[in-house]
This record gives structure tokens, sequence and C-alpha cells, in this order.
């Protein structure tokens, strides 16, 4: 009877801490996305959920990294922004629709004048993951090509 | 090998990448101690696998079947069944392994598993097998999300089959699993019998398996529910 009541107990605190986490998830401050100053650039979005995995991070990690040593000054001039975005956030999810957002992706979109003019998925990140000198260069190239 | 087999069986092997990648390896864990549950009976346990292969085979076919007839917004349900799927899993889990051990006195239909109740075991295991595989082939992760949406739908697609490709995938998903319970299974079953000691067998797995269940439930709720950061799936 005792561990009926202690059962009981453990599974009514899972159920209201479960409540609280959906609560808390829905009441999270919410990231916009950052803007260039220059009127023609490229931003190179990466696109994640609230749950990060260790290969998502890492595909993050070596896009952030290829970008920053690549292309330090189109970054420093703004012709090339690097923009992480939650999805699973209310205001972001168009994004899914937008590019066609199957899973975690690294997205390119040239901007000029104000207006989005092309985008391009890289999807080969995900093959690319386990070697992460094939992964820079992949991102090299994509952006090098598109800006 | 012609050209047509290759792509079905390139469908296969996506299937089986997606078991044994390393998101899913919980869920498969739970999937094969839920089968394997129950040493004394060989047959139950390959009824209970096939149920749960055929779970997932359903859920990829009809997602399949929704997306070839352009029936569903392909970006918008993978997003949405990565977003809330996983977080079902966590509770789900933790419920079957408390209602596995006999302590809390509910009864799901399909889930409930009774000693004295021998005879409804296996249809009912069969069903909660069956509830598990299609729940568990939607908590799509972002690595089964990217080969499920990323590879096997333009798969399909290009090859003008969203049925069978799908079909084909749900069952190299559910193969690992079956083949590691079964080798369980069997493996118990004939050291125990060496000791006539199977009903002991069985209880010790019957708990173990409760406590598997749980504890990844937990394990999926930290995860997904709770965001807690944890580096091993």
């Amino acid at each position: 009877m005792k561990t009926k009541k202690i059962a009981l107990g453990t599974l009514f605190c899972l159920v209201l801490a479960c409540t609280c986490a959906f609560a808390a998830d829905n009441a999270a401050p919410k990231a916009g996305a950052e803007k260039s100053k220059a009127t023609a650039f490229v931003t190179a979005y990466y696109f994640h959920g609230n749950f990060r995995c260790p290969t998502c991070r890492k595909m993050e990690q070596y896009s952030r990294e290829s970008i920053e040593l690549n292309f330090a000054q189109q970054l420093k001039s703004g012709a090339l922004v690097f923009q992480t975005v939650n999805v699973d956030e209310p205001e972001n999810v168009h994004f899914v629709q937008d590019y066609q957002l199957v899973t975690k992706s690294l997205v390119l979109v040239k901007y000029e004048n104000g207006k989005q003019k092309a985008w391009k998925n890289l999807p080969a990140i995900w093959q690319k993951v386990g070697d992460q000198q094939a992964f820079y260069d992949y991102v090299k190239s994509e952006i090098a090509a598109y800006l | 090998m012609d050209s047509q087999s290759l792509p079905i069986i390139t469908a296969l092997w996506l299937g089986i990448l997606t078991s044994v990648s390393p998101c899913p390896l919980a869920s498969n864990i739970a999937a094969v101690s839920f089968i394997s549950r129950d040493i004394k009976k060989k047959s139950t346990v390959l009824w209970t696998g096939a149920s749960y292969i055929f779970g997932r085979i359903l859920c990829y076919t009809v997602l399949g079947a929704c997306i070839g007839a352009s029936l569903v917004n392909v970006p918008l349900v993978s997003h949405y069944l990565q977003m809330y799927m996983p977080k079902v899993i966590g509770p789900l889990l933790v419920l079957t392994g408390v209602v596995l051990l006999d302590i809390l006195p509910i009864s799901f239909s399909g889930l409930v598993i009774s000693q004295d109740r021998a005879k409804r075991l296996q249809s009912r295991g069969a069903w909660g097998a069956l509830l598990l595989g299609g729940i568990f082939a939607f908590a799509f992760c972002p690595v089964s999300a990217a080969l499920f949406f990323g590879s096997l739908i333009p798969l399909a697609v290009s090859n003008k089959s969203p049925l069978l490709f799908p079909f084909v995938y749900g069952l190299g998903t559910g193969l690992p699993v079956i083949a590691f319970a079964v080798a369980i299974v069997f493996g118990v079953h004939g050291v125990s019998s060496l000791f006539n000691q199977v009903t002991a067998a069985e209880r010790f797995v019957r708990i173990t398996t409760s406590a598997v269940l749980i504890l990844i439930g937990l394990y999926y709720m930290a995860k997904y529910i709770f965001y807690f950061d944890l580096f091993l799936m």
C-alpha cells in the first residue's frame, strides 16, 4: 500500500514537473533575426530546435568555425552574417516553410536592398559532419560561390 | 543486381541506419526490453516483435502515402513530429514501466502485463508493441528526420513509389531491434533451461524490463521536456 502511494506521488510530481516545463517552454524569451547594415549580403542561417543533439551541435560549431576562418573580412564588412535560429520558437516557425526545412539545416540566403533574392540549403552537412576538414571545405566553397 | 532492386535495398539500408544511429538508441533499448520481457514463451516474443515492426511499418507507410498524395506539408509535419512526439515517449515509458511492475491499480488496454492473465497476455502484448512501434516511429529525432524526410522520401518520390519505400524503410528500422530481442530471449531461455530456472529468470527479466523502461522514460523526459544537456545521444 505504501509502495503504491509512493509510486502515485512520484507520478503526480512528474506530471506536474512536465506541465511546468511545457509552460516555461512557451514563455521562453524569443530571439529575433539579426540583419546586416550592408545593402547586399548573404546570411548563413543554422536552424536548430530546443533539443540539441551532439551531431547538431557539431554541425553548428563547424559551420561557425568555417565561416570565421575563411570569411573574417566579409563578416567584418557585413557582406556575410552567421545567424543561429531556433525554429521551435513560434515566431521562427515560418522559416520551416520558407526554406523547406525537414531537420537541422544550414541555409544560405542572399539579400539585396532589403529583399531576399535567393536561398540555398546545404544538405550535405549531414554527410560531411564526420570529417571536419571536408565540412569546412564544403561550407567554404558553397559560401564563396554565393557571395 | 538490377537497377530496380538497388533503390529498395537503399531504402532498407536507410531504415537499418536509422535504427543503429545514436539518437533512437534509447528508444530501441526500451523496445528490446519490452519485446523480450516474456522469456517463458518464445512465440509471444516473436508475435510481439512482429507487431512492433508492423506498428513502425504502418506509420511510415501512412506518412509516405500522405506525402505521395500531397496531403501533408512535409517540412511542417517533420517539424511538429520532431517537436512534440519525443515529449510523449518519456511519460509513456515511465507509465508502462510502472504498470509492468503491478504497482498501480490501473489497467491500460494493451499495456497491462499480469502473470495470472497468461492467455490474454499474448494479444495485449502484441497491441502494446504495435502502439509502441507506431509512437517510436513518429518520434523523429534530427538524424532520423534527415534520413526519412531528407533521404528516403526523395528516393521514394523519384522512384514513384511512396508506399513501398516507406514500407521497406519501416522494416529496416525494426529489424535490428527484433534481432536483439530474439537473441536475448533465446539466449536467456537456453541458459535458464539448463539450470531449470525459467520462472526465476522470468521474474528477473520482468523487473529488469520495468526498470529499463522507467530509466529510459526519465532519460527522455530529461532530454526532450526539460532539455537537460545530456551528451550521451
